[in-house]
């Protein structure tokens, strides 16, 4: 059987439909949507933050390599 | 990590002409894409390659991944020698864009871009559709994901419009 991959080329007539099969979330951009240019850049800031510190935790659990 | 704030601050303090383009347009833009720096695209008449030097300079930036020893002067004349500049500066990581691939220099990419407020600055942010363009035209695999979330999010605002005029 032919694997699937991750770049498959999904097409239907809708961009959301296609972005869900795709594999997005939907949803967060429905929830951006409600927010200002400014939140949304800080919700960001936030999330980066957050992937900083996990970055931080594992290297600090492994070692640099 | 890169501090938008305090760049932008900067860049309206010394009158720069600039759009935000690439990844953190997308965020501003309302996509849940994750970056780590900043891409602006830049006008580059004399006046404003000489202010981005004045802005800039106070933050030390270097060319990003290159040999420290290397020696690297950032003036008017490096920029208008080159285009494009990835730059790491003490507030992170800058990346300098004369041309968009499929949009185009400056004056092009204005035609392609909106005025959004941030952090209470009217700052020019690439448009869905300019940041479509520039992702179809680069064609990295790295790009499908946010060019994926992209048309949907112009989907979504396309129903939104029908949904506020019916």
């Amino acid at each position: 059987m032919k694997p699937k991959t991750r770049h498959k080329k999904y097409k239907t007539k809708n961009p959301i439909q296609d972005a869900i099969e795709y594999g997005i979330d939907v949803t967060l951009l429905y929830e951006r949507e409600e927010l200002s240019p400014t939140e949304r850049m800080e919700r960001h800031q936030q999330i980066l933050e957050f992937v900083e510190e996990l970055r931080k935790a594992g290297k600090k659990k492994h070692g640099e390599g | 990590m890169v501090k938008v704030k305090e760049f932008l601050s900067r860049l309206k303090l010394c009158n720069i002409k600039f759009i935000i383009i690439g990844g953190q347009a997308a965020v501003l833009q309302g996509s849940a894409y994750i970056t780590a720096d900043i891409d602006i695209c830049y006008d580059r008449d004399k006046k404003n390659l000489e202010n981005i030097v004045k802005s800039l300079s106070p933050f030390h930036p270097y060319l990003r991944g290159a040999p420290k020893d290397l020696p690297f002067i950032f003036d008017a004349m490096t920029l208008k020698k080159g285009l494009n500049f990835t730059l790491s500066t003490d507030i992170g990581d800058i990346d300098l864009i004369g041309e968009i691939q499929g949009v185009g220099y400056y004056n092009d990419a204005l035609k392609y871009s909106e005025i959004m407020e941030i952090y209470g600055m009217q700052c020019h942010v690439l448009t869905i559709e300019g940041l479509i363009k520039s992702k179809k035209a680069t064609g990295r695999p790295k790009d499908e994901p946010v060019t994926k979330e992209l048309e949907a999010l112009l989907e979504i605002r396309k129903q939104k419009g029908k949904n506020k005029s019916g």
